[in-house]
């Protein structure tokens, strides 16, 4: 590790409740790269990895540039889950998917995820200047 | 919150239960109306539990019970083939979990311990939520039920019989896919696959079933086993080479290059349900001596290539 790094690593330490939510994040995505990979579906761990290998790179140039990152992986959250809000509002109060398999996942479950996502991925957007 | 925990706990209990309470009737006709009755909530089965229709997670999930209880009581193990199935376009991968379902299959062995299997399919699920699908494919289910029951009862079957009920027909032929590719894995030498959808609507009276395949030989099987029982048959040859359809489970078959025939009431020649995906498609709409006389015509059929 790099003196960057290691500077990197002392503010997480530092802001454990952040880690956490940036951690899962990536986990969550990670395990459903995984599942897909089993299944012959390469998309989304391809996206992880990229994400992955970004926050890697970062993290040996400076601090700025892992916080440019952390920026934007919290966009794609917020896309991704607010893509998933909007189907679900859509599926819920407009017009029925009406595909079983795709409607439970945007049921009231999917939902919340959804929701939690999207603030998760604020959070990560407006404290990372405060961090970092 | 309460109320979700309370009515998780009923439906764990009725997990348990058994849901064919009564033995079927000998008679075709009348266990053929059974089945269809209990498959679109007309019948209450074990513990009061209505299928009312087959369409959420919940309601496939008592249906899967209920199909592995039905190959049950014909003497032959249910089994499950389980399966998890990515997206169709993979961008949706990002977005969505995969798909996952299960398939219920058994196989009536051959009395000659044969190496040869023949497959007799239907879906179970139903097109939308409140659906019932009597006619789609309730109906499909009893014809399979009523040929392998008979079947069992013959003592020449030179062919193992697989009968297997897909899952999610209904959604871009997933169940079906999945299984073809179980075959492929399990190299089963497989003569051909008979899959039923639809079987209970024919306003014209003519008794008449529309096949659909790119297998010459297995349309002349039908052709002259339904002409010696004066049943018209409305053939749709298909080009098996570049076949890309997505409407019935036959459809998941015909790439992979297995030997395989569609049958079920007359689709594409405008004589059949008007109800389909809808709440309208009830057991009352069934034509249950169409269904009879296909179930009858089938038998014949299977019979014949089961004997070869």
């Amino acid at each position: 590790m790099n003196k960057t790094q290691l500077e990197i690593l002392d503010h997480l330490k530092e802001h454990l409740f952040y880690t956490a939510i940036l951690a899962l994040t990536l986990f969550f995505f990670f395990f459903k790269g995984l599942v897909y990979l089993m299944i012959g579906s390469f998309i989304p761990i391809i996206l992880i990895s990229v994400i992955v290998i970004l926050f890697v790179i970062s993290s040996h140039k400076s601090k700025k540039s892992f916080k440019r990152v952390i920026g934007f992986w919290a966009v794609l959250l917020i896309l991704w889950s607010s893509v998933r809000i909007l189907l679900s509002l859509t599926n819920q109060f407009v017009k029925q998917i009406p595909e079983s398999h795709v409607s439970e996942q945007l049921g009231i479950f999917g939902f919340i995820l959804s929701l939690l996502f999207f603030s998760g991925a604020i959070y990560l957007w407006r404290f990372k200047k405060r961090i970092f | 919150m309460l109320l979700g925990f309370t009515i998780t706990a009923c439906q764990t209990k009725t997990d348990d239960d058994i849901l064919i309470t009564e033995s079927f009737s000998n008679n075709k006709a009348e266990y053929q109306k059974t089945i269809v009755g209990q498959l679109s909530g007309k019948y209450a089965l074990g513990n009061n539990t209505i299928i009312k229709s087959r369409w959420t997670k919940k309601e496939r999930e008592i249906t899967k019970k209920y199909l592995k209880e039905l190959i049950t009581s014909l003497g032959i193990e249910a089994i499950e083939h389980d399966y998890t199935s990515p997206n169709l376009n993979p961008a949706i991968d990002l977005i969505l979990d995969p798909f996952k379902g299960t398939n219920i299959y058994g196989i009536l062995p051959s009395n000659n311990n044969s190496s040869e299997y023949i497959v007799l399919g239907g879906h179970y699920d139903s097109g939308k939520r409140n659906a019932p699908g009597a006619i789609d494919n309730a109906t499909g289910i009893a014809l399979i039920y009523s040929v392998v029951k008979e079947l069992s009862k013959y003592q020449k079957r030179n062919k193992n019989i697989v009968i297997v009920f897909f899952d999610q027909e209904e959604e871009e032929l997933i169940g079906s896919k999945s299984f073809a590719k179980l075959l492929k894995e399990k190299q089963w030498d497989i003569h051909s696959i008979h899959c039923f959808d639809m079987v209970g609507w024919d306003s014209n009276n003519d008794r008449a079933m529309e096949i659909f395949s790119g297998t010459a030989s297995l349309i002349d099987t039908y052709k002259v086993i339904a002409e010696q029982q004066n049943i018209p048959i409305k053939d749709i040859i298909i080009n098996p080479v570049g076949y890309d359809n997505s409407s019935t489970d036959f459809d998941a078959f015909v790439p992979l290059g297995f030997n395989v025939i569609g049958a079920g009431e007359c689709f594409y020649h405008r004589d059949s349900t008007p109800y389909k995906d809808s709440p309208e498609d009830t057991f009352d709409t069934v034509d249950f001596e169409y269904l009879l006389s296909c179930s009858n015509l089938i038998e014949y059929i299977i019979k014949k290539i089961a004997i070869e």
